[in-house]
């Protein structure tokens, strides 16, 4: 009865910790062969660690762990029987039997009432927790809102992980950048629908838009870098990163090399990013090292926006609504006055409306 | 009106939210005025999962009109 091996968090991008999002098995279950048995999350993205031989798993973290990259998450044994238990996340036992978390033993009854609630264990202080114990956390919980000054009763929602890390890669430059956004209308007067079904060229200007800036940002190299310690830092590459928030948070897709693209691979690899996003099939490799960012609105029908600068940028383009009586739609340039200036921003976006209209 | 073309009627009306498209053969993208890019990828994944197959994008995307689109999934679900 040994251990077969051990399952380590490997290093997949910038990130020196990542989270613990779910666990896919139950511990002692049996487990095939490079199957996927943790989710886990970085800043970039949330992927399935597979375990290298068959065996039975068993967790030595619980959801909602931050690890360490390359700490071990789990082990795979060759018997059930050499597993002392530990964080069974969906064990079914009786009523009155107890599940340990690390040090804490939680009841069935509390456990159900704990994922009802979306509380995390470690709000207990007990060692023991009881269904008891839940009913009076949530009541003192619920007391302490409605004795607010206010007045005003509320619901709290736990932020997940991935909405924290996106504040805090959002929040960096517009709060200790000097932030501007300029505003220019672009003619789609030539933008028309292609007669086919399923490419996204179809009826988005994004491909083309995203083609046009990749090679503009090698004329204007202070809006594809940074600022880092009283230092303008240039990236030698122009990977466009295309935001995207639909159902599973805000990802940004990167399309390495893009002035290096032509039209067609933009859009095919625009495509296949948003369908990946969507079967939740994104890589770190597919949202890493963005060095200027898109974010298109277009469909939400909005006339402008002010688009948040992305942590190691200095600039983020913003896609507003077609105005279908105008024939057409405002793009926004937000930029880190630090790393350029208003004057700058303005040529680059006026070069931009003259790229687009000529090649639309 | 075809099984298929009814089927994909009913996919085409959940994605888009609109319970007045009506599919026929013809029928593009330009038809339909909520079709943009991220719908265009929704529906992909829509029409994926309801016949629990996976298409090659670059193939689809090759498609004219609903009318290829059923031959193509005919073509999926025999092979």
């Amino acid at each position: 009865m040994t251990v077969i091996c051990e399952v380590l968090v490997p290093k997949e991008d910038s990130d020196e910790e990542v989270f613990v999002s779910d666990l896919l098995f139950r511990n002692r279950d049996k487990v095939d062969k490079n199957v996927g048995i943790l989710d886990i999350e970085t800043s970039k993205a949330v992927f399935e660690l597979e375990c290298s031989e068959e065996g039975f798993v068993e967790y030595l973290v619980k959801v909602g762990d931050v690890v360490e990259i390359g700490q071990a998450v789990a082990l795979i044994h060759d018997s059930p029987s050499s597993i002392k238990g530990i964080v069974p996340k969906k064990t079914s036992v009786e009523d009155k039997e107890i599940d340990s978390v690390k040090d804490i033993k939680v009841t069935k009854d509390a456990q159900e009432l704990i994922e009802k609630n979306n509380l995390d264990v470690s709000v207990f202080d007990s060692s023991f927790v009881r269904k008891q114990d839940v009913e009076d956390f949530l009541n003192k919980q619920s007391a302490s809102s409605l004795n607010e000054p206010s007045g005003k009763a509320y619901v709290v929602k736990v932020l997940k992980r991935s909405k924290i890390i996106e504040i805090e890669a959002l929040s960096h430059v517009q709060n200790h950048g000097l932030v501007s956004t300029i505003f220019m209308n672009f003619s789609s007067r030539k933008l028309e629908k292609e007669d086919n079904l399923f490419s996204s060229s179809t009826s988005s200007f994004l491909p083309l838009i995203t083609s046009n800036v990749a090679n503009l940002l090698k004329e204007f190299p202070s809006f594809n870098a940074y600022f880092f310690e009283n230092e303008i830092r240039e990236y030698s590459s122009v990977n466009i990163g295309i935001a995207i928030d639909v159902d599973s948070g805000l990802k940004v897709i990167t399309i390495p090399e893009t002035n290096m693209l032509t039209l067609e691979e933009i859009n095919n690899l625009i495509s296949e990013g948003v369908y990946k996003y969507l079967r939740k099939e994104l890589s770190p490799k597919d949202l890493s090292n963005s060095t200027f960012t898109i974010t298109d609105l277009s469909q939400y029908g909005i006339e402008s926006f002010v688009p948040l600068i992305n942590k190691n940028q200095s600039s983020i383009l913003g896609i507003s609504s077609i105005d279908p009586d105008l024939k057409r739609f405002n793009v926004s340039l937000s930029f880190d006055h630090r790393v350029t200036e208003g004057k700058q921003a303005s040529i680059f976006l006026g070069r931009l409306k003259e790229l687009f209209e000529e090649t639309e | 009106m075809n099984n298929r073309l009814q089927e994909l009627t009913k996919i085409f009306i959940e994605v888009f939210g609109d319970e007045s498209i009506v599919l026929d053969y013809e029928t593009s993208s330009s038809d339909i005025d909520k079709w943009d890019s991220l719908n265009n990828m929704h529906l992909i994944v829509a029409i994926e999962d309801f016949y629990k197959i996976r298409f090659e994008l670059k193939e689809i995307q090759s498609l004219q009109n609903v009318g290829e689109l059923c031959e193509f999934v005919d073509k999926y679900l025999e092979g």
